[in-house]
């Protein structure tokens, strides 16, 4: 896989919305206990990846390094997001490639809700 | 508000929590993640790990537990972040430690420690709260 060719790449948007399944599913796993909360556990927009198609993401498997959420609303349970996913810059250091990619969410107006930014690695070819 | 009651430098109530076979398994369902050096000793031997290894987002989502308190009296995460630093085998059972770190009017920033049996740290970690309005 070429990362190269996909830097500054941004996917397609997709429309998710978060279910009380979805959120409930995710309590269980975490050992998160459920509550009366309308808002969302704050690393759950990692899961919105599954239904985004990532071109440079294809079979490919990385080392997660760092992972940044940062919020301008809280997600609720309901809410429907338009979401991208963006690949920043990759670049050689020492055996590994490096990744930096963001994966955003929008509201209704177009106004950002979230990003959260992953820095990746992968064993240069 | 709550941040009357603390000061930088408390310590919140740890965590342990033990990482089963099960929640692995349900955290890839919930996330599509599929990779078998989650589920497959052998995969995740041939990776170099000494066996399967919890997904780090599912470390992630763990840790968020810490603040769970904060987040019943009024606040909301505003950031979060996390470095990885080694890997949680699956079964094992990590101690999450929290700590404020600063306190200002209308937010709290808590760092916090993930350590395993095997690693003393697998990760680092930084939530920054704010005031619900």
């Amino acid at each position: 896989m070429n990362f190269k060719q996909w830097e500054e790449a941004t996917t397609l948007p997709v429309s998710i919305t978060v279910t009380k399944e979805l959120v409930n599913a995710y309590y269980e796993a975490a050992s998160i206990p459920k509550n009366d909360s309308h808002h969302v556990p704050p690393a759950l927009p990692m899961i919105f990846y599954q239904d985004i198609n990532v071109p440079w993401f294809q079979e490919q498997s990385f080392i997660h390094k760092d992972q940044l959420f940062h919020y301008e609303y809280p997600i609720s349970i309901g809410d429907t997001l338009q979401c991208t996913i963006s690949l920043i810059s990759v670049e050689k250091r020492r055996q590994f490639l490096v990744l930096h990619q963001e994966l955003i969410g929008r509201n209704e107006h177009k106004n950002i809700v979230f990003s959260a930014k992953s820095t990746l690695l992968k064993e240069a070819e | 508000m709550f941040s009357d009651s603390i000061k930088a430098g408390d310590t919140l109530e740890p965590l342990h929590i033990e990482i089963t076979e099960q929640m692995v398994k349900k955290y890839g369902e919930v996330s599509g993640d599929f990779n078998p050096i989650h589920f497959d000793d052998k995969a995740a031997k041939e990776k170099g790990f000494p066996t399967k290894i919890i997904h780090g987002m599912l470390s992630m989502a763990i840790a968020s537990n810490i603040v769970e308190p904060y987040l019943q009296r009024g606040y909301w995460v505003k950031s979060y972040e996390m470095k990885f630093k080694a890997p949680v085998l699956v079964g094992e059972t990590i101690s999450i430690i929290g700590t404020i770190a600063s306190i200002e009017k209308e937010s709290v920033t808590i760092d916090i420690i993930v350590s395993s049996p095997t690693y003393p740290q697998v990760a680092k970690s930084e939530i920054v709260l704010h005031v619900y309005k």
